[in-house]
C-alpha cells in the first residue's frame, strides 16, 4: 500500500460516486420529488463521509508501511473527530 | 437560479483547487446576501461545497505527491480540536474580535507574500524531511517542516475560526504552513485542500444529521464544485510560485476585507 496513492483513490472515487448520486438524484426530481431527496440525501451522506474515510483508509496505509508515528497520528485525529462528532450531536 | 448557482460554485471550486481553499468565503456571502438563505443554512450549504472542492483537488494533488498528507493529518489534529473549542466558547467570544484578528493576520500575510519576490522555501538538493514535485517544472523539491508546536496552536484558532463562520480555514493554513512552517506553498496549498475536507467534515456530519442542509442549493455546489475543481487542478500547473504568491496575495486582501465588513457588520 502506499499512502498518497490510496489516499487519493478513496477520494477520487468517493467523490465520483457521490457526484452521480446527487445529479442522479437531481434529474429524478423532475418526476419524483419524495425519490428525489432520497437519493439525494444518500448523495449527501457519502459525500459528506469521503474525508473520514480517507483518514481511516490512510490508517491503514500508515500500517501497512510500519510508519508507526504517522500512524498513531491518524489513529488521533480518528478519535479526536469521532470525540468532536459526539459532542455536536449531543450538544 | 440553478445556473448562477452553478456558475458561482465553479468559480468556488476553482480558486479553492488553486489556493488550498474551500471556498467558503464566497459561498458564504453570495447565499446569504444573494439568495437569501440565513447563516446557518449557508454555512451548511457551504460546507459540503468545500467538502466537494476538497475531495476532489486533494485526490488530485496526493496522487501527484504535491499534497503532504502527513503533515496535513497531524495539522488536522489541532484543526479539530479547535473547531470543538470555538463551538463551545462561540457564545463567550464577540465574533467581531476574531474577524479582526484574523484580518490583520492575513493582511501582514498578503504583504510578506508580495515581498517575498516570488522567493519560496525548500530545495532541490540535499536531504530533507518531506518532498514534492513541482507540477508546472516537474521538479522535486524537498523542504523540512519547522514550528510543529506553534502551526499546530495556529491550526487551532483556524479550527476555532472554521467551526463559527462556516468556511474550511484554508486561509489560515496556507500561510501558517508558507510562511511559519517552511512548506513550499504549493505544497502548502494542496496540503491544505486535503485538511479543508476533514475540517468541513466535522461540521457538515451535524447540519446532516439534523437535516439542516438544504438539498436544493447543495446539490449544485457541491456539483459546480466538483466541475470547478477539476478545471482549477489543470489550471494549477500553468502558475510558477512567484505567480502563485501574487494571486494568493489578493485572496488573502479579499477574504481580510470580507472578515473586517462582517466584523463591521456591513456583510
Amino acid at each position: 500500500m502506499d499512502l498518497d496513492r490510496d489516499t487519493s483513490m478513496v477520494l477520487k472515487y468517493g467523490i465520483a460516486v457521490a457526484i452521480c448520486i446527487l445529479a442522479v438524484g437531481a434529474i429524478i426530481g423532475a418526476f419524483d420529488e419524495g425519490l428525489s431527496h432520497t437519493v439525494m440525501n444518500g448523495g449527501l451522506a457519502v459525500l459528506i463521509m469521503i474525508p473520514f474515510l480517507s483518514i481511516i483508509v490512510s490508517a491503514v496505509a500508515l500500517y501497512m508501511e510500519k510508519d508507526r508515528y504517522w500512524l498513531l497520528v491518524a489513529i488521533g485525529l480518528l478519535v479526536i473527530t469521532g470525540a468532536g462528532m459526539a459532542i455536536a450531536w449531543y450538544l | 437560479m440553478i445556473v448562477l448557482l452553478l456558475a458561482i460554485s465553479i468559480g468556488a471550486g476553482i480558486l479553492g483547487a488553486l489556493f488550498g481553499i474551500g471556498g467558503g468565503i464566497i459561498f458564504i456571502p453570495v447565499l446569504t446576501i444573494g439568495f437569501g438563505l440565513s447563516a446557518t443554512e449557508a454555512a451548511a450549504v457551504s460546507l459540503v461545497g468545500i467538502v466537494a472542492t476538497s475531495a476532489g483537488s486533494s485526490a488530485y494533488y496526493a496522487e501527484k505527491k504535491v499534497a503532504n498528507i502527513r503533515l496535513g493529518l497531524f495539522l488536522e489534529i489541532g484543526t479539530t480540536i479547535g473547531a470543538i473549542v470555538g463551538a463551545l466558547v462561540a457564545v463567550l467570544i464577540a465574533d467581531w474580535i476574531l474577524m479582526v484578528i484574523f484580518s490583520v493576520f492575513l493582511l501582514i500575510n498578503a504583504y510578506r507574500m508580495v515581498r517575498s519576490k516570488g522567493r519560496d522555501v525548500g530545495s532541490p538538493e540535499g536531504e530533507h524531511e518531506f518532498w514534492y514535485t513541482d507540477l508546472k517544472t516537474g521538479e522535486r523539491i524537498g523542504y523540512d517542516v519547522q514550528h510543529k508546536l506553534g502551526g499546530t496552536l495556529a491550526c487551532v484558532a483556524a479550527g476555532a475560526y472554521s467551526s463559527m463562520t462556516g468556511v474550511g480555514g484554508g486561509v489560515i493554513k496556507v500561510p501558517v504552513m508558507n510562511a511559519y512552517m517552511g512548506v513550499p506553498l504549493k505544497a502548502a496549498t494542496a496540503t491544505s485542500s486535503y485538511m479543508i475536507g476533514i475540517t468541513a467534515f466535522s461540521g457538515a456530519i451535524v447540519y446532516f444529521l439534523d437535516g439542516q442542509i438544504l438539498f436544493e442549493y447543495a446539490v449544485y455546489v457541491a456539483i459546480g464544485a466538483y466541475i470547478g475543481m477539476f478545471l482549477g487542478t489543470r489550471l494549477s500547473k500553468r502558475f510558477d510560485t512567484s505567480a502563485m504568491k501574487k494571486y494568493f496575495a489578493i485572496v488573502l486582501v479579499f477574504s481580510a476585507v470580507s472578515m473586517l465588513l462582517e466584523a463591521g457588520g456591513v456583510l
